[in-house]
């Protein structure tokens, strides 16, 4: 077996991965192996469920209250143009597309995988004037890497140069872009042991938000959704950066610069009950909890400072 | 002892005391996502479902009699039902592959279950080379950085691992 054997091969699986059909006759038993292996189990998921089933009360096996694969955030994003949006997370972060199409209730759903993180999107001609976009904080093992990637896919630098990739002085190597769609990107990579990223690995997503008061918001957070508060960092009476744990994952803040607000799906066991609190604790109702016909049970609410809250749990 | 005997015994076993239902899981895993990754496009849907099959089967699985069907053949029942809901539920009754000579299907899902455990089987680094570059899908060039190994080193575990994959397939047709 030669190198250049294994060069030609490589070619050749590079080809089925992306769906070309150059199938070499040389090749072809082994690349009818190598099409089966496309559907290769995760051995992280085979586990994790073995896992799960060990734990479970047979009689009690109830359905858990968030869908595999997804954590307590979820991002959402809603613009005029999603089918496209998810286009640019393949080219731009790699992103693997698990759902797109039209939703059950109608519009438009769409679902990609961005490491450990899932993003939503949704819109269409009905999301014009309506978009939520998002300013997301996505580490990543290789910040010049992704950058690059991201500018060659269409992304434009964000505050000149900035922007560009650079280590800064809060403990992290970060580089600011922004996409065809309006949404902004902090791609970065913790430096020391914790940064302001409270102890990201790569592959996570956090949704950076933008209130008029971090304050405010995290009071807020911590009274709807029980939210613990791991550091708010002022400066000159502003507060740059905040940031506050939700169930399994983070949820950052800074006044620093204007923003629109966001819109974030929860996975909660209750969402009735978050729904109340959240009411209690200074939100407007933007749907009250119902079945949604994809066989989860939602509502919606609105922060004090406009961002949009979806707690929400399987059903089935 | 015989397979059938074998996995007769796991099911009582399973019966008796549901925290025994480990064996059969892992008995039956690959067939399962097998059998919903080809009727189910994507990853993360394939994963639910998945789980669905398996969470249902342990919470039915006093339910489950021996009359001569095997269980995996069970667990495929429940399978075609959850498979056969997601599409509905995602409004798309039609949206499902077409119907296929069963016994032909079968013999695929099989083989692909079998392959799915021969990976299993690999020397340690075939079987990082195997994941990351077909589950992560990988280039070469983030496997070189996470092996630590020469590109060529890289190519070289990837092709002899589809070669030992393929070997393992003939041998046990």
């Amino acid at each position: 077996m030669t190198d250049h054997q294994a060069e030609q091969f490589d070619q050749a699986v590079q080809a089925l991965l992306e769906g070309r059909d150059e199938v070499r006759a040389e090749f072809r038993e082994l690349l009818a192996v190598c099409a089966r292996l496309r559907d290769l189990p995760r051995s992280e998921f085979h586990v994790s469920l073995g896992k799960e089933l060990e734990r479970k009360d047979p009689m009690t096996a109830a359905v858990p209250y968030r869908r595999e694969g997804f954590r307590t955030v979820t991002p959402f994003i809603y613009v005029p143009q999603p089918d496209k949006l998810l286009d640019f997370l393949e080219a731009a972060f790699g992103a693997q597309v698990t759902h797109r199409g039209p939703a059950p209730s109608g519009g438009y759903h769409g679902e990609a995988r961005l490491g450990q993180t899932m993003l939503m999107v949704g819109g269409g001609a009905m999301a014009v004037g309506h978009e939520l976009r998002g300013s997301l904080h996505y580490f990543v093992d290789d910040v010049d890497a992704a950058y690059r990637q991201a500018i060659a896919a269409g992304a434009t630098v964000l505050a000149g140069e900035a922007g560009e990739p650079a280590d800064r002085p809060y403990g992290e190597r970060s580089a600011f872009v922004g996409d065809p769609f309006g949404n902004q990107w902090f791609l970065a990579k913790q430096l020391g042991p914790v940064g302001t990223g409270e102890g990201a690995s790569p592959g996570e997503i956090r949704p950076y938000l933008h209130p008029e008061s971090a304050r405010g918001l995290v009071a807020f957070l911590e009274k709807a959704f029980g939210a613990e508060v791991l550091g708010i960092y002022e400066q000159g009476g502003r507060v740059m950066h905040a940031a506050v744990r939700l169930g399994d994952s983070v949820v950052e803040m800074g006044e620093g610069a204007p923003f629109a607000p966001q819109a974030v799906s929860l996975y909660v066991e209750d969402p009735d009950a978050m729904y109340q609190r959240a009411l209690a604790a200074g939100a407007t109702s933007v749907w009250e909890p119902k079945d949604q016909p994809y066989g989860e049970r939602t509502a919606g609410v609105q922060d004090p400072y406009g961002n949009q809250w979806f707690p929400g749990r399987r059903l089935r | 002892m015989s397979e059938e005997h074998d996995e007769r015994l796991q099911v009582e076993a399973a019966q008796r005391d549901p925290a025994c239902f480990a064996d059969l899981y892992e008995r039956n895993f690959f067939r399962v996502y097998a059998y919903i990754a080809r009727r189910v496009g994507y990853r993360s849907q394939t994963e639910d479902l998945t789980a669905d099959v398996f969470r249902e089967a342990l919470a039915g699985i006093r339910t489950f009699e021996w009359r001569g069907v095997p269980f995996a053949a069970w667990l495929t029942g429940i399978a075609s039902r959850v498979v056969a809901d997601y599409w509905k539920r995602s409004g798309r009754e039609t949206g499902g592959p077409a119907p296929e000579a069963e016994a032909a299907v079968s013999a695929e899902i099989e083989r692909t279950a079998m392959l799915f455990q021969l990976v299993d089987r690999l020397p340690e680094a075939q079987f990082r080379v195997i994941h990351m570059r077909f589950v992560e899908q990988k280039s070469i060039r983030e496997i070189v950085g996470e092996l630590g190994r020469s590109e060529g080193a890289v190519k070289q575990l990837q092709l002899r691992a589809i070669e030992n994959l393929r070997a393992a397939m003939e041998a046990d047709r």
